[in-house]
């Protein structure tokens, strides 16, 4: 009889705790979902034409949320005619709908003049309307000996 | 046995042919050698303007040029780069605020100081501005009124206008001052 009293309240305690964690388990929210579109892409067009005149894409996107997150990014810009002034390539990037920014902490590596002038550097915001790329941190460039003519005689 | 003698022989006469094309095709490729690259570093970030076809640097920049073996190295706190319109070329480097300009020649290493400093690589010349250009080489120190030019092309400078020059005694030391003024000013009494 002793021994059957200690062990019925044990018995409550654990078949309590058991049910307890089911309970909240079963209660808690599945897992949320983010839709992810591949290839995605954003672009802008010279004022009053249907030319290109900059392309952000990435390879992913959660293109419901604002930012949106886009991973793998190319950020690239054209001429009127149509040649390509600028590339750049980050990991990620966080792209503000409403002021049409993308911005990133993650390394970024630029190309202009199809490689002529190579730019890099960590920490970027890129602005669609204008066209301007404000890299923050550890910058490194290099500008090719062809890019400044002919050679220097001395 | 003839055939084998025969295929060999002319597997000779292609590999010395190849060889040949090889030779030249390494010779072109070395004959241009233009220019060396130039690189830039900056501890404060850089903006690059699409619009405008411009990059400026900011904060502790420096310029190498050429990367590899720098015969003319850049300090300033800020740099602007002007490309082309077609951005094919550069147009013009220019820097400003604390411009300090290290030349390095056969006979040792020119300092050129400046408030502001054009490049334009068209021309090859360097215009530095200041308050005032200061031109400092083993031999002397080089005061200029307003401008000192530097062509890069011959390693020559022009410094119009008023120009105080102190020559190094040992290297550091001055033992002489001289100026192009054309008369001294009058002793006071």
């Amino acid at each position: 009889m002793d021994e059957r009293s200690r062990i019925l309240p044990t018995l409550m305690a654990v078949t309590g705790f058991v049910t307890t964690c089911w309970l909240i388990t079963a209660a808690s929210p599945p897992e949320r979902r983010v839709p992810v579109q591949k290839d995605f892409r954003i672009f802008d067009y010279h004022p009053g034409t249907q030319f290109k005149k900059a392309l952000l894409r990435g390879a992913e996107a959660e293109y419901l949320a604002n930012p949106i997150r886009i991973r793998d990014v190319t950020i690239e810009t054209y001429a009127l005619e149509g040649s390509t002034s600028l590339v750049a390539r980050a990991e990620t990037c966080l792209v503000d709908r409403t002021n049409r920014t993308a911005r990133s902490p993650d390394p970024i590596r630029i190309s202009l003049s199809d490689g002529g002038f190579t730019l890099a550097g960590t920490g970027f915001q890129w602005t669609f309307t204008n066209q301007n790329l404000v890299v923050s941190n550890r910058v490194e460039s290099l500008i090719r000996g062809y890019m400044m003519g002919k050679a220097v005689s001395q | 046995m003839n055939a084998l003698l025969l295929l060999a022989g002319r597997i000779a006469i292609v590999g010395s042919l190849l060889a040949g094309v090889v030779h030249v095709l390494a010779a072109d490729s070395s004959a241009p050698n233009a220019r060396g690259d130039i690189s830039i570093t900056s501890e404060g970030g850089l903006e690059h303007l699409g619009d405008a076809l411009q990059v400026i640097y900011k904060q502790n920049v420096v310029v190498r040029d050429p990367v590899d073996n720098p015969r003319t190295v850049i300090f300033c706190d800020w740099l602007s780069i002007q490309r082309s319109p077609d951005g094919r070329s550069i147009l013009e480097i220019g820097a400003a605020t604390n411009v300090t300009i290290h030349m390095m020649d056969s006979k040792g290493t020119n300092v050129l100081k400046g408030d502001r400093a054009v490049w334009t690589p068209t021309n090859d010349l360097v215009v530095v501005t200041g308050n005032p250009p200061v031109l400092e080489t083993p031999q002397s120190i080089l005061t200029g009124e307003k401008l000192m030019i530097f062509d890069r092309k011959t390693g020559g400078f022009q410094s119009p206008g008023r120009v105080e020059t102190r020559i190094r005694q040992s290297g550091v030391a001055p033992f002489l001052s001289s100026t192009n003024r054309a008369t001294a000013p009058k002793p006071q009494p």
